[in-house]
């Protein structure tokens, strides 16, 4: 019984020193895509989405810890409450710099919302409090007829043959209904402990 | 809990003659006046269709008492995620969000909002 505990400690103890091996071999050192800072989370309540009326949603500013180029190779919803889908994903020079303003909400394509889906590069270092970056936007729909709903998106990128991916706290809850006052939209708003009325 | 209190604003005179309410408060941070945003910050916006809701979580529940409703748009607050309160925005018609950060309102710590 009393060498029970310390045999326990010692298999712990291996396992961790294996564990911090494993890391130690793989640690990238090499820049991370990042928010540029301290960002708090959003959620987008869009209505009235569906296969021929898209949703677009923006605001999710990218740079890099460190000199160098990641490219985006997926976006894809958080732990959706049913089924969202993302159409189309890419960056643009972040507008605020340059006199604009950046795509809290829209519909369409990207494209409409002055995007160019072959833009998928950052590679802009970050700098504190700067705005120096790129805007990620994203066209979303959902199956006809459903509502869909997620509080943020994984965005797995490369730099150079290192594989990773950054989560951004910006949902959206998208709605088939006409209003996110609809019955149906309104439970999907409650589902996130979220309420639509006043 | 603090009490709700009423929007601030001052009045900033621009180089052109132009006048510009500058929201310079906290509670700004609840601002739903249909009027220009500031000028320091009118370009850290975000665009909103007619109809969508945008809820953040920019503040404690320490420091937001209430909201307004203009009928055009309509600020709210409501606990949501955690420790924080969610901030709503229902955008009856076309408007935006900005805030005092040029990365954007989602990293703004005072947002202001207003109908086009």
């Amino acid at each position: 019984m009393a060498t029970r505990p310390f045999t326990s400690l010692a298999t712990a103890g291996s396992v961790l020193v294996l564990a911090c091996a494993c890391q130690g071999s793989g640690v990238w050192s090499g820049p991370e895509l990042s928010t540029g800072g301290p960002t708090n989370s959003g959620i987008n309540g869009i209505p009235a989405v569906g296969p021929s009326n898209h949703a677009d949603i923006g605001e999710m500013l990218l740079c890099l810890t460190g000199p160098g180029r990641a490219v985006i190779t997926d976006v894809r919803p958080v732990r959706p409450v049913g089924t969202v889908e993302v159409v189309a994903f890419a960056v643009r020079p972040n507008p605020t710099l340059r006199g604009a303003v950046m795509l809290g909400s829209g519909a369409g394509t990207l494209q409409d919302n002055g995007f160019n889906t072959a833009d998928r590069i950052v590679d802009t270092q970050c700098v504190s409090g700067s705005g120096q970056g790129y805007e990620l936007g994203l066209e979303l729909t959902v199956p006809p007829g459903t509502n869909a709903g997620t509080t943020g998106f994984q965005i797995d990128y490369t730099v150079g043959d290192h594989t990773a991916n950054l989560t951004y706290p910006v949902g959206a809850i998208l709605c088939s209904t006409p209003s996110v006052d609809d019955a149906q939209c309104k439970d999907l708003f409650h589902q996130f402990g979220l309420s639509t009325g006043p | 809990m603090r009490p709700t209190c009423p929007t601030r604003y001052r009045d900033v005179r621009g180089t052109c003659g132009g006048v510009y309410r500058e929201p310079y408060s906290f509670y700004d941070l609840l601002t739903a006046d249909g009027g220009p945003v500031g000028v320091t910050w009118q370009w850290n916006c975000g665009t909103h269709r007619a109809g969508d809701t945008w809820f953040t979580a920019s503040a404690t529940d320490a420091t937001v008492g209430g909201g307004g409703n203009l009928g055009v748009l309509s600020v709210s607050a409501q606990q949501g995620y955690g420790s924080s309160v969610r901030l709503k925005y229902h955008f009856n018609v076309a408007g935006e969000v900005c805030g005092n950060s040029s990365s954007g309102p989602l990293q703004s710590s005072l947002l202001e909002a207003d109908p086009y």
